[in-house]
């Protein structure tokens, strides 16, 4: 750790030559794919918090959906531009820094995490703004013209389900209800529309929000240009509803209140059959993720004991695609 | 079977048992007892609260696990009429998966959706009971 604070003490100093010192560099706990850490900035008297984003890839699959670095940081200030609250890039790594790729951000404060904005009294009195707010930001993200965005991959109905299917069969792990929903997605791919620049990834646990709503939108290594109404679907996944499974957009409200805010701010008309599809498919993604992050300890690529259990947690979506597919009342 | 997991049919075989069994389980827990007594970083914390959670997860597949693997089998070997009893579950899981893919059964077959709500509810109960899939549910998330 002492050289990476060495050699990000001097990438920050050529970039801002007021910069003194970097005090108490840690790691951040979050995905596989990439590094995230906190420091703390000294400019004279002035102390602020910030963050360092790094790559890090787990498996040829995982690289083949990420945007890259340089496109993350590019997409950040595009956001800004467009109204969608996110992090401040300062300065993004350069190959001589000795870093890696990577960028490093501002930090911004709030809440993270699902459950405590559930938990939370003040967060969940602010669940419908929180709500209103991500339609809002969904709906100012997908009209920002593609001739802006940075070169980011394709990914409609047919290229996801592909993708999927081919990811779901290297696992090699036989499981029939993901079979099932393979097979209802091939018959049920909705036609190509005009693509439009997707987060790829916004749920409730890729944000950061406070009592007056959210404050930046995290995480945008899979964003991609597609369908506007897979971030939408993915929103609704049941696993970030963290519980609240009868508020099925993020836990916060009705997939008819996200609609509406996305609307109101000038989104597209929602096709809800289609943001179904993408519901669909989004569970299943996460499903096969779980098997996929399960095996890649087994495999030795990441022998960390979270990527074991969440594993486990694929029996999980198994419940949430039948409910999707062949609904049924709960027992007790 | 071929290199890359397809048997003489072209067909995909199950080659992968499901992530973290119960060996797997136990030799992270112990992996990270280990780094736990030397650990001075927080993210160990969190880590010992899914270790302790994954050794929940295999006191209650101590408990029902059996019973769960064997009603699978009966549920399969039913709808994989003339299968080998002898095959094991994920064999037996592979075949139907192949029946679904080809088309020959599917959302229409009540007898396939019964076996599978019984079988994911099942599994979930050893993996994450308090899991809520459904808006009427009570319990923790």
């Amino acid at each position: 750790m002492e050289a990476l604070a060495q050699a990000l003490l001097r990438h920050l100093r050529a970039h801002d030559p007021q910069v003194d010192a970097l005090e108490d560099l840690r790691a951040v706990t979050t995905g596989a794919s990439q590094e995230i850490w906190t420091f703390t900035l000294r400019r004279g008297a002035a102390c602020e918090t910030r963050v360092l984003r790094r790559a890090r890839h787990w498996s040829e699959s995982s690289e083949a959906l990420s945007a890259g670095m340089g496109a993350e940081a590019a997409l950040l200030r595009l956001a800004a531009a467009h109204g969608v609250p996110v992090p401040q890039v300062f300065s993004e790594l350069a190959a001589g820094d000795g870093l890696g790729q990577g960028y490093v951000m501002s930090h911004v404060a709030g809440e993270t995490a699902g459950p405590r904005i559930a938990r939370d009294p003040t967060l969940r009195a602010a669940q419908p703004q929180l709500l209103r707010d991500c339609g809002a930001l969904l709906a100012r993200l997908h009209a920002v013209p593609r001739a802006q965005a940075p070169a980011l991959r394709h990914g409609q109905g047919a290229e996801e389900l592909a993708h999927w299917t081919a990811a779901y069969r290297a696992n090699g792990i036989a499981r029939p209800v993901f079979e099932l929903a393979l097979h209802w997605a091939a018959e049920h791919l909705p036609a190509p529309v005009a693509p439009a620049l997707l987060h790829g990834d916004l749920r409730n646990g890729n944000l950061v929000v406070g009592p007056e709503g959210v404050r930046a939108v995290l995480d945008w290594e899979l964003a991609h240009l597609g369908d506007p109404m897979e971030d939408l679907g993915w929103f609704c996944v049941n696993a970030w509803r963290f519980g609240a499974a009868g508020q099925p957009a993020g836990g916060w409200g009705t997939r008819e209140e996200l609609f509406a805010a996305y609307e109101a701010a000038g989104g597209a008309a929602v096709d809800p059959r289609r943001v179904f599809f993408w519901e669909l498919m989004g569970n299943l993604k996460w499903g096969i993720s779980c098997d996929s992050m399960g095996l890649a300890w087994r495999r030795g690529l990441d022998r960390r004991i979270e990527r074991l259990a969440i594993g486990r947690r694929a029996s999980e979506v198994v419940l949430d695609l039948l409910q999707l597919l062949a609904p049924r009342e709960a027992r007790a | 079977m071929s290199a890359d997991g397809h048997n003489a049919q072209g067909r995909p075989v199950s080659t992968e048992k499901p992530p973290a069994q119960a060996a797997e389980i136990l030799a992270a827990v112990r992996e990270l007892l280990l780094a736990a007594s030397d650990a001075r970083e927080g993210s160990l914390r969190f880590d010992q609260r899914v270790a302790a959670r994954l050794v929940g997860l295999l006191e209650r597949e101590a408990a029902q696990g059996a019973a769960a693997v064997a009603a699978e089998r009966d549920g399969l070997l039913a709808l994989l009429k003339g299968a080998d009893a002898a095959q094991d579950l994920d064999a037996l899981r592979a075949r139907l998966c192949e029946r679904i893919r080809r088309g020959e059964c599917g959302l229409g077959d009540a007898a396939l959706l019964e076996h599978l709500w019984r079988s994911a509810l099942a599994q979930a109960g050893i993996d994450s009971p308090d899991y809520r899939w459904h808006p009427a549910q009570q319990g923790g998330s």
